[in-house]
């Protein structure tokens, strides 16, 4: 790669001496980085990070958690415990048992789990009434300004968890320094592979329309 | 040093939870769950990851895998600790793998611990527990000994000692900007360090 | 499909219930059909509102991946052709990025468009062409319908142009060479400047901050 090529990466690690000058963009990045310590030294780690400062604070995370105490609250093991029994448990049963530690256990397939086995004498009998359902609110409502489409009686009630939704990429990408401006070709991989995630657990749990 | 365990479990008491698991009565499991899970999130799962929310769904995600495939565990009268301790690490670097981060941390820090034991001991997983505390805090320190004397004094004073920025700034007679700087450097001098360690 | 798949093995119930399926589908198709015009996702904020997330109904799907899918290609494609030293066709195929078809009002249509167009901005300047470069970066910030930490990257960008333009001009000695380098600096640093507001807004607002 020639030297100037935009798409080439920076050099990985590349310190400045402890006393050099550092110029606009470090230092916005030292006080955001410094602002995340802060957070992880008040116990309160934060729940969004931006990508090129993640490594760097799991580096100082797992800095202090080799010298420093380390609890787990009784609590939080606990709950964190039968969470992992109760997903175990599911998973036997032939579910999904998909756990999250930021989302409420309702996993978006059950309604699809239990679909296997029905006649189809059931399926199309549901499809159909959902087919007029649609049919008569499209028929009354035609000319009027949109609506929303009713939602299918075999979906689950739930909203779709945010790891399943098309969504602004900022947060998986975050803040782009100077020297990545042209790293594009990175990005692209990063979301496509986050999406793809998504993309396969909605299709494993049926979810998909 | 770490909360204290649920409670000490004896082996043969652990060999019956695990029998009656095996059995199909998978809640027989809770009481292993409780007494290994602070030591697998303290000593294997945190300093592998660095992020608390991470380190808690990897834990549970752990856990929950040895729930499930507790059919493969074969008794080999030791404690149950070694086997979950190799999912958790396998989890770990599945975590780093998709997230195409670098794996530099995870590889430093993976060398297995070796313990020779009474097996007929119960305290085989908190000795591993320790031991593995003592070799992080061995590449910890070995590894700031390394950095130049700026960058360790920033990373001792903030991240070992917590003092204030503002603090760390006043001993070093510095700015809270440029102590902002200096620590920022410090932590990617370190990072690139335990990598360069590990390559070597 | 499936439901039609399993009535056909029911033979004697099946036709009828193959007959109401079908039924069904098709009034569905044009329920989609009438629909297939309207943009279905979240209506767009505002500009300069940081990251907003989408309804609930907009998952994850088929046609999205095959767009992330086709930008990713071109992209590679274009990381191809640098390292072969071709850059025409390596811009070519960042182009091509900018054509892919996403789902009407997928977010993250706006953030590769405005990806691309700062790669591209960049190959075109490599290339001696600052003002087909900043037309890019002027196409990108158009699009925009709000600031993301893609925006902010496409202001760097901007800045850099500007940078580069001002650097021609270093050692002119003509009166309107210097006041011309004067101002391409300080619109370089308004750039620039711009770039670290929106970067700050949008990281407060992910770490929780007001």
């Amino acid at each position: 790669m020639r030297p100037d090529d935009p798409t080439d990466l920076p050099p990985d690690d590349d310190v400045p001496a402890p006393d050099a000058a550092a110029d606009a963009t470090e230092r916005a990045r030292a006080k955001a980085f410094a602002e995340l310590i802060d957070k992880v030294v008040a116990g309160r780690p934060p729940a969004a990070v931006p990508s090129e400062q993640q490594e760097l604070l799991e580096v100082a995370t797992a800095l202090r958690a080799s010298v420093r105490p380390v609890e787990l609250g009784a609590s939080r093991r606990s709950a964190i415990v039968e969470s992992a029994l109760a997903a175990a448990i599911d998973r036997r049963a032939g579910g999904h048992g998909r756990v999250s530690a930021s989302l409420p256990v309702v996993p978006i397939g059950r309604a699809a789990s239990r679909r296997g086995g029905r006649t189809p004498w059931l399926i199309a009998a549901t499809t159909s009434l959902v087919a007029a359902a649609a049919l008569t609110l499209w028929l009354r409502d035609r000319g009027a300004p949109h609506a929303a489409p009713p939602a299918p009686a075999t979906a689950a009630a739930a909203p779709l968890p945010l790891e399943l939704r098309s969504r602004p990429a900022d947060p998986l990408v975050g803040a782009i320094p100077a020297e990545r401006a042209g790293a594009a070709l990175d990005r692209i991989d990063t979301i496509y592979a986050d999406r793809l995630d998504g993309f396969r657990a909605r299709t494993m749990s049926g979810g998909l329309r | 040093m770490v909360s204290e365990p649920a409670s000490e479990l004896p082996l043969d008491e652990e060999a019956r939870l695990i029998r009656q698991a095996q059995g199909g009565d998978l809640d027989a499991m809770r009481p292993l769950l409780e007494r290994y899970a602070p030591p697998l999130y303290a000593t294997v799962i945190l300093p592998r990851l660095g992020n608390a929310v991470s380190a808690e769904e990897v834990l549970r995600d752990t856990l929950a895998t040895a729930v499930e495939k507790i059919d493969r565990f074969t008794w080999q009268g030791k404690t149950i600790y070694p086997w979950l301790r190799q999912i958790a690490i396998n989890k770990i670097f599945d975590v780093h793998r998709s997230a195409k981060r670098s794996r530099r941390l995870a590889d430093a820090m993976a060398h297995e611990v070796a313990t020779e034991t009474d097996p007929e001991s119960s305290a085989d997983a908190q000795l591993m527990a320790d031991q593995e505390r003592a070799h992080q805090r061995a590449l910890i320190e070995s590894t700031l000994a390394d950095l130049p004397e700026r960058y360790r004094t920033a990373i001792e004073l903030r991240l070992i000692g917590e003092l204030s920025r503002d603090e760390c700034a006043r001993r070093l007679q510095i700015s809270v900007g440029a102590f902002d700087v200096l620590l920022h450097r410090a932590v990617r001098a370190f990072r690139k360090c335990v990598g360069d360690r590990d390559a070597s | 499909m499936t439901s039609l798949t399993l009535a056909r093995a029911w033979t004697r119930r099946g036709r009828a219930a193959v007959g109401l399926v079908v039924v069904a589908l098709l009034a569905l198709a044009a329920l989609a059909a009438c629909e297939a015009s309207d943009d279905g996702r979240a209506t767009a904020p505002p500009a300069g509102r940081v990251t907003q997330v989408t309804q609930p109904e907009d998952g994850i799907d088929q046609p999205l991946m095959i767009a992330l899918s086709q930008a990713k290609n071109f992209h590679h494609k274009a990381k191809v052709y640098m390292s072969d030293g071709k850059p025409d066709l390596a811009i070519a195929a960042v182009r091509g990025v900018l054509a892919v078809t996403f789902p009407a009002g997928a977010p993250e249509a706006e953030d590769v468009r405005a990806d691309a167009r700062a790669l591209l901005a960049k190959l075109l300047l490599a290339q001696g062409q600052p003002d087909a470069a900043m037309s890019e970066i002027d196409a990108g910030l158009a699009a925009a319908t709000r600031e993301s930490f893609f925006v902010a990257n496409l202001y760097t960008v901007r800045g850099e142009i500007l940078e580069a333009q001002a650097a021609k001009l270093d050692g002119a000695t003509a009166p309107d060479d210097v006041t011309r380098s004067r101002e391409l600096k300080r619109q370089a640093i308004v750039a620039y400047d711009k770039s670290i507001a929106i970067n700050e807004a949008l990281q407060r607002q992910l770490m929780g901050h007001p």
